[in-house]
């Protein structure tokens, strides 16, 4: 059993890795329109685990890719205008023992790009320069999350017939209450 | 540009060691102590190592020192032969210099013997290839060949199985090749970068030692 997972970033245009060694030559499906080549050589440094959406959560994950080759740079540089809100598709792809493509690419997940940070750090003798782009599920959104108290306005804001923080307004440090509403 | 060459044979080498590195990952090991892995680098890449190597003189240990300083520290790539003549399905290299003993301009030489194969053509990351091939001594499998592809250069690959005509062999062709494209057994390298860094020690002022790591260069060709 041997697979391998691809990555695409419908930017501008579309860049293709995988997570194998040289070229991968994908025959077209319902993402890629036309047979595509993907490049591998240890550009994708790491993906994530995602969940499948089954329960409809949304999600944010990280990938992690090469800083300093030709085609990811590309994404960090020029392209990065076209990188924000591209499509990023993750698939996985089975081999059989002579390493010959099994089937179709497994199209697992569609995320949003966000934003792309470059870093770079020292590290084994020289300096590491990796990309990370930052994709989310389309549902991922970015306001900061309402503050709320468990006061009774905001239980009744929430809820107008709940009265179970009535008693708040009353508590201070030593005081001992019934429970319940009042 | 082309590319500097590497020849092992030049610095005497006692040991040199050419695999093919890959990743697996593994889905830990279960109650029974059984762990299974899977490959998930599409066919890896090759790693040559040569260790306690010795040039013998002045020109061997300038030499080291000037294809060395060459590789910029792993940034260039260079050809490196792998110079294992008695695992080649080939017998000793004769070769006789011009009447007044100069060679080519490459330095080559007239050379009788060894292999001539070619194979037809194959698709991206094959693993199979029917050849038609003459050689000394038959294929038992094991034996390395290259290939000099259009864009990635010259690439090595390894026979693992022999039917007839058709050879099986790994990593995955790198590159698809056209219909009679030559597969070089005499001689077989690779386009490989450095890694690490190499030393050039020097004792008593005369005698060095040298050790090499080189992975194979899979950047993208440009």
């Amino acid at each position: 059993m041997r697979e391998s997972f691809l990555l695409r970033i419908a930017s501008d245009p579309v860049a293709r890795i995988w997570g194998g060694v040289g070229d991968l030559l994908i025959p077209a499906d319902i993402v890629e329109v036309e047979p595509a080549i993907y490049s591998g050589a240890g550009e994708m440094l790491n993906a994530p685990d995602f969940q499948q959406l089954i329960n409809g959560v949304a999600e944010r994950i990280e990938f992690q890719v090469s800083g300093i080759t030709a085609e990811t740079l590309r994404l960090a540089l020029e392209e990065a205008p076209s990188v924000d809100g591209a499509a990023v598709h993750l698939g996985r792809i089975d081999f059989d023992d002579d390493w010959q493509q099994i089937g179709e690419v497994e199209w697992e997940a569609v995320f949003r790009a966000d934003t792309l940070t470059v870093s770079s750090q020292p590290g084994g003798g020289g300096r590491i320069r990796t990309i990370a782009l930052s994709v989310g599920t389309d549902d991922t959104g970015r306001s900061r999350a309402p503050l709320a108290f468990f006061t009774d306005a905001d239980q009744r804001r929430r809820s107008s017939d709940d009265a179970f923080f009535s008693h708040i307004a009353g508590i201070s440090a030593g005081t001992s209450r019934r429970f319940g509403p009042k | 540009m082309a590319l500097r060459t590497f020849h092992p044979d030049q610095f005497h080498f006692d040991d040199q060691d050419i695999r093919r590195e890959g990743l697996t990952t593994s889905g830990g090991p279960s109650l029974s102590g059984i762990e299974e892995p899977i490959s998930t680098d599409g066919g890896g890449k090759w790693v040559a190592d040569f260790a306690n190597g010795e040039p013998l003189d002045r020109a061997g240990t300038l030499a080291w020192r000037a294809i060395t300083e060459g590789m910029d520290g792993g940034a260039t790539a260079v050809i490196v032969y792998f110079c294992d003549r008695l695992h080649q399905p080939v017998g000793d290299a004769v070769t006789v210099p011009h009447s007044d003993d100069t060679p080519f301009d490459d330095d080559s030489e007239y050379s009788s013997g060894g292999a001539t194969a070619t194979a037809a053509a194959a698709a991206l990351r094959a693993t199979t290839l029917t050849i038609s091939i003459a050689s000394e001594k038959p294929l038992i499998g094991g034996e390395m060949f290259s290939i000099e592809h259009a864009t990635w250069g010259w690439r090595v690959y390894r026979i693992i199985s022999i039917d007839g005509a058709t050879i099986q062999f790994r990593p995955p062709l790198r590159e698809a090749i056209a219909a009679d494209t030559p597969l070089e057994f005499d001689s077989p390298r690779c386009q490989m970068l450095l890694a690490g860094a190499t030393s050039n020690p020097l004792n008593m002022g005369r005698f060095t030692s040298c050790s090499i790591r080189f992975v194979e260069d899979m950047r993208k060709p440009t």
